[in-house]
C-alpha cells in the first residue's frame, strides 16, 4: 500500500490541497455568515436598547394641522387676544370593555351627554369618537379620574378675547378653524399664513405678540362716554376716534352698538358694523375744515377777509342757507365759528372748481382710505362736479366719506400738513413722517389751528372746551339722506378737535347717529347739545391718560371759580 | 489556554450584559422623568397662558373703573387736581388731615420701623 502509495503521493498532495482549502473556505463562509447574522442581531439589539420607541401607539387623531397665532397686545402690553387649551374628550371604542358601565360612569359625570348617542357612539368599530367638544377644566378632571379605560381627552386651542366687547372692533375675531375674519386678525392672516406664524414661535414657549396701536383704557373711556351719550340723547349708534396725529396711530376707535367676539355664533347685524371705517356718512362741517384749509393754502382768502353771508346764496334753482343764520358781513374766523354755509360755499368757488377737485384729491378724500382694518368703505361723491356740487361739497353735503377718513385728513391738516394713512400698528414718529405726504403749508396748518382754538373757546363747539387742556374742534351736523331727500329730525351730529392746541398732539371724533333732543338741550338736536359735550367728558377722561399737562391761564382760573360757585349755588 | 479564554469570554459576556441592562433600565428612567418634565412645562405653559387671559379680562379698565367707584368712591380726574412738583408746596395743607401719630397709633410708621 504504501509502495503504490508512494507514487501517488505528490499527486494525492495536489489533489488534496485544494480539497483541504476548498473545507476550509466553506467553514470561513459559514464562520463569515454567522458573523454577519450576530452582528445583524447586536446592532439590532444596541437600536431597541439604545432608541426604544418612546410612547406607545396610539390612536391618531384627525386633527388639522392648524399654523399658531400670535398673541395680540394693546400698546401698553395688555393682551387682548390670545390662545388658551380646553381639553375635548374623545373614546376610542375598541379599548372599551364593558361599554354599559362606560356609558353609566359619563352620562353621571357630564350631565349633558345623552345616554342613546353615547352607546351609537361607542359600538362603532371605529377606533374614534368624540364624546364632547371643548369641556371645562373640572370636566375633564372628573371624567379623567374615572379612569375608563379608552376615554381620555386631548387638549385643542381656542382663541378668547379676555376684554371682551371693548376691542370688537379693531381686533376683530377668527372662524371655528380660528381662521381671521375681521380687524386685525384678518390683517394677520391676509399678510400670509407665514407672517403670522413668524410672529408665534412654532414651541409657543415665547410668542412674540403682534402689537397694535390702541390704548384698551382710551378704548373703554371712549366705549363708557359714547353709550351714555347714546343713552341720554337716544341716537341710534355712536362712534369715536382717538388718533395720535404725529404719527398718524389710532389710539382708540370705537363703534356702537359693538359686539362680544367671543360669542360662540358670529352672525353679527349690520348695525353691529365698524360704522367709522365700514360705513360712509356726511360729516357735514367737519368737511368746512378741509374747504378753509384750502381757501387759505391757495391764498384766495386769508384770515383777515370777509365774505357776505346776508342772503342765501342761489346757485341755478338751489339756494344755500345758514343754520345759525348771522344775516351779516363775516370775517373768515367769523364764518368758522359760526359755521356759516355760505360763506364756506362762497370760499370754495372762489377757489374754482378745478383746484376744489385738485385739493380733494391730494388730500385723498376722493378715493377709499385702507387701513389695516379689511372692513373700508369708497367715499360717496357727487356724481358731476358742478359749480353747485363745488359750493354744497364745501360744507360737506353731498359728499360722505368714512369718518377715520375725515379724522385722518383733519390730523394731516393740524399736524402741519403732513397726511398720513392712518395705522393700527405701533409706528414711530419717524416712520410716520417718512411716508407722510406734504398736502399743505406749515402756515396754513398754524392758521387752521388758531381757528379750531378759536371755535371752541367762543365758537359752536364751545362745550367741548375742557378748561385747562387747550380743546380745539369743529363740529358738523348733517340731516340724514332719507329715501333720496334730506330729513329735517334725522340727523347726524359730529365733533372733531384735538388737544392740546398750543401744539397739537391728540385728535377726537366723536359722532352721534340720530341723536334726539331733551329737555336739557332745549329742545336742540344739533351737534353744539350732544356730540360736543360728549367730546368734553371724553377729553376729561383721557387727557390724563395721555399725560397732557393742563395749564391754566388767569381767565380759566376765574372761570372754574365761576362754574364751582354755579354748583355750590 | 482555551477553556480559560472561554471562561473570560463567558463572564465578560455576562457582565456587559449586566451592564447593558442596568444602562438601559436607568436611561429608561431619565426618559420617563424627561418626558414627565417636558409634560409639567407644557401644563404650566398652558396654565400661564390661561392666566394671562383670565388677568386681563378681570383688569378690563370698564370693570375697574366700576369696581373704583363703589368700592373706593373715586371719579374722574379733574384737571385742576394735577399740580406740578414746583406748586406741590403751596398745595400740602399747613396740619396734617389725618393725625394718627396723635391718636398713638401709626400704622404706616410701624411697619417702616419693623423693617429696619
Amino acid at each position: 500500500m504504501t509502495m503504490t502509495d508512494i507514487p501517488q503521493e505528490p499527486a494525492h498532495e495536489d489533489d488534496e490541497r485544494p480539497r483541504t482549502l476548498g473545507g476550509q473556505n466553506r467553514i470561513r463562509l459559514i464562520g463569515l455568515f454567522f458573523g454577519v447574522a450576530f452582528l445583524a442581531i447586536a446592532g439590532q439589539l444596541t437600536k431597541l436598547t439604545l432608541f426604544p420607541k418612546l410612547e406607545e401607539e396610539r390612536p391618531r387623531i384627525a386633527q388639522e394641522d392648524r399654523l399658531p397665532r400670535p398673541d395680540i397686545i394693546d400698546r401698553n402690553g395688555v393682551l387682548l387676544a390670545t390662545d388658551v387649551a380646553v381639553a375635548s374628550l374623545y373614546a376610542d371604542p375598541s379599548k372599551i370593555i364593558d361599554i354599559d358601565e362606560a356609558i353609566e360612569l359619563l352620562t353621571a359625570t357630564v350631565p349633558d351627554l345623552d345616554a342613546k348617542e353615547l352607546r351609537r357612539k361607542l359600538t362603532t368599530s371605529k377606533r374614534f369618537a368624540w364624546l364632547k367638544r371643548q369641556v371645562s377644566p373640572e370636566e375633564r378632571d372628573a371624567v379623567y379620574n374615572l379612569g375608563i379605560p379608552g376615554v381620555s381627552y386631548v387638549n385643542e386651542r381656542r382663541r378668547v378675547y379676555p376684554q371682551g366687547h371693548l376691542g370688537a372692533h379693531v381686533v376683530g375675531y377668527v372662524d371655528l378653524d380660528t381662521k381671521g375674519i375681521a380687524g386685525i386678525e384678518k390683517y394677520l392672516d391676509d399678510q400670509g399664513a407665514l407672517y403670522t406664524a413668524s410672529l408665534a414661535e412654532p414651541e409657543e414657549h415665547r410668542t412674540a405678540p403682534a402689537q397694535m396701536s390702541i390704548d384698551i383704557r382710551l378704548q373703554a373711556a371712549l366705549a363708557d362716554e359714547l353709550a351714555k351719550a347714546m343713552d341720554k340723547f337716544k341716537a341710534i349708534a355712536g362712534g369715536g376716534i382717538v388718533m395720535n396725529i404725529n404719527t398718524g396711530e389710532i389710539l382708540g376707535l370705537v363703534s356702537l352698538p359693538d359686539f362680544n367676539p367671543n360669542q360662540e355664533n358670529k352672525n353679527f347685524s349690520k348695525d353691529q358694523q365698524n360704522k367709522l371705517t365700514a360705513g360712509v356718512y356726511e360729516l357735514g362741517s367737519v368737511v368746512k375744515a378741509v374747504t378753509f384749509a384750502m381757501a387759505l393754502d391757495f391764498g384766495t382768502a386769508s384770515l383777515t377777509s370777509s365774505y357776505d353771508a346776508r342772503f342765501p346764496l342761489v346757485i341755478g334753482s338751489a339756494r344755500i342757507n345758514d343754520f345759525h343764520a348771522k344775516r351779516a358781513v363775516l370775517t373768515v374766523p367769523e364764518i368758522f365759528t359760526n359755521s356759516s354755509n355760505i360763506g364756506t360755499a362762497k370760499m370754495a368757488l372762489d377757489v374754482g372748481m378745478e383746484r376744489h377737485q385738485e385739493f380733494l384729491r391730494r388730500v385723498g378724500l376722493m378715493e377709499r382710505l385702507q387701513t389695516e382694518l379689511p372692513e373700508s368703505a369708497r367715499p360717496l361723491l357727487p356724481k358731476r362736479w358742478s359749480k353747485l356740487a363745488t359750493a354744497t361739497a364745501a360744507f360737506g353735503h353731498g359728499f360722505a366719506v368714512q369718518p377715520l377718513q375725515g379724522a385722518a385728513v383733519v390730523a394731516g391738516l393740524l399736524n402741519g400738513g403732513h397726511l398720513m394713512t392712518p395705522t393700527l400698528l405701533k409706528r414711530s414718529e419717524e416712520d410716520a413722517m417718512v411716508m407722510a405726504q406734504a398736502v399743505v403749508k406749515p402756515e396754513t396748518s398754524e392758521k387752521l389751528r388758531y381757528l379750531f382754538r378759536l371755535n371752541a373757546s367762543e365758537g359752536t363747539a364751545s362745550r367741548a372746551d375742557v378748561i385747562g387742556y387747550r380743546v380745539g374742534g369743529k363740529t358738523g351736523t348733517a340731516e340724514k339722506v332719507v329715501a333720496g331727500r334730506y330729513s329735517k329730525d334725522k340727523r347726524l351730529t359730529s365733533f372733531i378737535g384735538a388737544f392740546p392746541m398750543d401744539k397739537p398732539k391728540y385728535l377726537l371724533l366723536v359722532m352721534l347717529d340720530e341723536p334726539k333732543p331733551t329737555p336739557e338741550t332745549y329742545g336742540f338736536a344739533t351737534s353744539g347739545w350732544n356730540a360736543v359735550p360728549t367730546a368734553a367728558l371724553i377729553i376729561e377722561r383721557i387727557a390724563p391718560m395721555l399725560g397732557v399737562e393742563p395749564v391754566f391761564t388767569p381767565e380759566d382760573l376765574e372761570k372754574l371759580a365761576k362754574l364751582e360757585k354755579k354748583k355750590k349755588g | 489556554m482555551h477553556k480559560f479564554l472561554n471562561a473570560l469570554l463567558v463572564i465578560t459576556v455576562l457582565v456587559s450584559g449586566f451592564v447593558l441592562y442596568s444602562l438601559e433600565h436607568t436611561t429608561r428612567g431619565l426618559e420617563r422623568q424627561i418626558s414627565r418634565l417636558e409634560r409639567g412645562i407644557e401644563e404650566e405653559i398652558e396654565n400661564t397662558r390661561f392666566l394671562n387671559a383670565e388677568w386681563s379680562s378681570l383688569t378690563r379698565p370698564d370693570r375697574l373703573r366700576k369696581l373704583a367707584e363703589i368700592h373706593l368712591g373715586l371719579s374722574t380726574l379733574q384737571a385742576k387736581q394735577i399740580v406740578k412738583l414746583e406748586e406741590l408746596g403751596a398745595h400740602v395743607p399747613a396740619e396734617p388731615i389725618v393725625k394718627l401719630e396723635a391718636d398713638g397709633s401709626d400704622p404706616i410708621g410701624a411697619i417702616i420701623d419693623k423693617m429696619q
